[in-house]
């Protein structure tokens, strides 16, 4: 964490957006909260300004997915390139420690970015809730929006993670994530237009975006509406998926590769 | 098994390393061959070509591979209880092993956390490894930015920034130029009396194992051929065969009279002359025929191979050994060294 902490581009760029895009969400809900009842009437409003933390969820993930470049895709590859790997495998460290370790450090890393800046979205909406609406129906908001951040967090975290696994070199590591999201995403796109629209949580910020969208109440239907049965495996499964790789490739090459011989 | 102690292990006092049946295989590539072995001492060298299997030997004992066989370090498993290991024993590796854009201190500290030390603790034991490195004045630079030495002196600072009870070194030398691999020997020698640890050497440079070590362990084709001090590696087993004796004058003469006792011997100067004595001879011998042909010596000194003479006689005695049991016809020697 201290590494990624150095230098503007791997991480704190990722913190600007994500204040930026904060700040620019608040303005949305509160001038779909404020200022368009007179013209499009108050429930139609109060839905709109509703849909804004789903709907930056979307935008988040966009950051979250710059961090997984920069600094979560190429954790573990960039370890076993400088030597960190016997660094720390000729010390008490474990493998399952190190996996651990590293999955913990990118879940923090990308905790901000996915639940923090939706966390102010919601406490806002809250505090911009008509005097007429019931508060404690509101509240709810506050648990689904962190629930929500927890998962955005552990996609961005562990899948990448996986990967960066997979490879001894980075650019193989960022290359095979950024084809899995990139690639995977929009052949699930087409499946869920053309075939059957629960497909579409193959692609990860669908799943994510279509399973806050849900918790919010917010129903859009047609083909791009996947249902929660199989938006939230489409999140939890590769993340599972994705820390198994990491464990089972670092056990097998802390068995194998470290210390180097002579 | 071959054995070699100073004191002798105790209830109390377990082996550094006892090794039994070890064995350590790549697929179908052995790369342990069944160790046995029980090692104490100060500063042991573990010698051997390349690709004899002394790192492998050394991340077994570390517990960071699995392997058949029994190893224990310090009394404890190392196929069982390698983290306890690691805690108590510190490793530099061969290979570089830091984590890129932190400097020494920030390593160093990192190192002894990952140990187990509290913050605080880690941070004072930190500088005070740095300091004995020799890295003081440098040690908030960027590593990467560091020298060849001065990486070396940073893994050795990692590897004893938690106060082990014994250091393995795998190839400390490396790279060095002879400025600074006189001060990483000095550094090691030092290490047992001022850091009250072990060290087991491993390295395939003969010179720096004779002039640190007072062990040495060989390995060869994945086992291991030798466990003993260096005196015994050198042929100092208390047989004493082969004597350079100094006289006041006549060396022929006493020569002459030597070779007719069966004591084969070599003059080349008028004052010295080297002597095979036969089968179950001291060096009494030479007295006792000096003084009868009336020739006065002023020294007897006990002729020991070269630590490379020695190596290379282990070797080629393996390597028979193998041919034998094989039925082959063994190599002209080793492989090169």
């Amino acid at each position: 964490m201290a590494q990624t902490w150095r230098g503007f581009w791997r991480y704190k760029l990722a913190l600007a957006l994500t204040l930026l895009i904060t700040v620019v969400s608040a303005i949305v809900m509160y001038v779909y909260q404020d200022r368009t009842v007179g013209l499009i009437g108050a429930e139609a409003s109060q839905r709109l300004a509703d849909a804004v933390v789903p709907f930056a969820t979307v935008t988040y993930c966009k950051v979250a997915l710059i961090v997984s470049f920069t600094v979560s895709a190429s954790a573990i590859s960039d370890d076993v390139a400088s030597g960190a790997f016997t660094f720390y495998f000729v010390r008490s460290t474990r493998p399952f420690d190190y996996v651990l370790g590293k999955l913990a450090g990118l879940y923090v890393l990308v905790l901000p970015i996915m639940l923090v800046g939706p966390l102010l979205l919601a406490a806002l909406q809250l505090a911009l809730t008509p005097a007429d609406r019931n508060v404690l129906d509101q509240l709810g908001v506050i648990p689904r929006t962190i629930v929500i951040g927890m998962l955005g967090t552990l996609i961005y975290s562990a899948v990448p993670l996986g990967f960066s696994a997979m490879s001894r070199s980075r650019m193989l590591a960022l290359g095979s994530w950024a084809v899995y999201y990139f690639a995977i995403g929009m052949v699930a796109g087409m499946l869920a237009l053309f075939v059957w629209a629960p497909l579409g949580a193959l692609d990860l910020s669908t799943a994510l975006s279509q399973t806050s969208i849900h918790a919010a109440g917010l129903q859009m239907g047609g083909p791009f509406s996947v249902p929660m049965w199989a938006s939230i495996p489409g999140i939890l499964v590769p993340a599972a998926a994705s820390i198994a790789l990491a464990a089972y490739r670092v056990k097998r090459a802390a068995d194998t590769g470290v210390g180097g011989v002579s | 098994m071959t054995e070699a102690t100073e004191a002798p292990p105790t209830a109390a006092r377990p082996p550094l390393i006892a090794v039994d049946k070890l064995v350590k295989r790549y697929g179908n590539v052995f790369a342990l061959r069944g160790v046995e072995g029980v090692v104490d001492g100060k500063i042991i060298g573990l010698l051997g070509p390349n690709g004899s299997g002394k790192s492998t030997l050394l991340k077994c004992l570390l517990g960071i591979i699995p392997f058949e066989g029994s190893a224990r370090v310090l009394g404890l498993s190392s196929a069982t209880e390698g983290v306890a290991i690691r805690d108590r024993v510190g490793y530099m590796p061969e290979q570089e092993a830091y984590l890129s854009g932190l400097n020494a201190v920030e390593q160093c500290t990192y190192a002894a956390e990952l140990s187990g030390l509290p913050r605080t603790e880690a941070i004072q034991r930190a500088h005070a490894a740095l300091y004995y490195a020799g890295i003081e004045d440098k040690r908030y630079q960027p590593i990467d930015g560091y020298s060849t030495g001065m990486k070396q002196a940073v893994k050795l600072a990692q590897a004893l920034v938690h106060d082990p009870e014994i250091l393995f070194l795998d190839e400390p030398t490396n790279g060095l130029d002879p400025r600074a691999r006189e001060a990483m020997l000095k550094l090691i020698m030092e290490l047992p009396e001022r850091r009250k640890c072990a060290i087991v050497l491993s390295t395939h440079l003969l010179a720096d194992v004779e002039r640190v070590c007072d062990h040495a362990m060989i390995m060869h084709q994945g086992m291991l051929r030798f466990v003993g001090t260096i005196d015994e590696l050198r042929g100092a087993r208390g047989e004493d065969t082969d004597v350079i004796v100094e006289v006041k004058s006549d060396a022929q003469k006493l020569a002459d009279a030597l070779s007719a006792q069966d004591a084969a011997s070599v003059v080349f100067s008028p004052v010295a002359l080297s002597v095979a004595l036969p089968l179950g001879e001291t060096s009494a011998l030479v007295f006792r025929v000096a003084k009868a042909v009336g020739v006065q010596v002023r020294g007897v000194t006990i002729k020991r191979m070269t630590m490379e003479d020695a190596f290379l006689k282990v070797i080629a005695a393996a390597n028979a050994a193998a041919a034998a049991a094989s039925g082959i016809t063994p190599s002209e020697g080793p492989r090169a060294f």
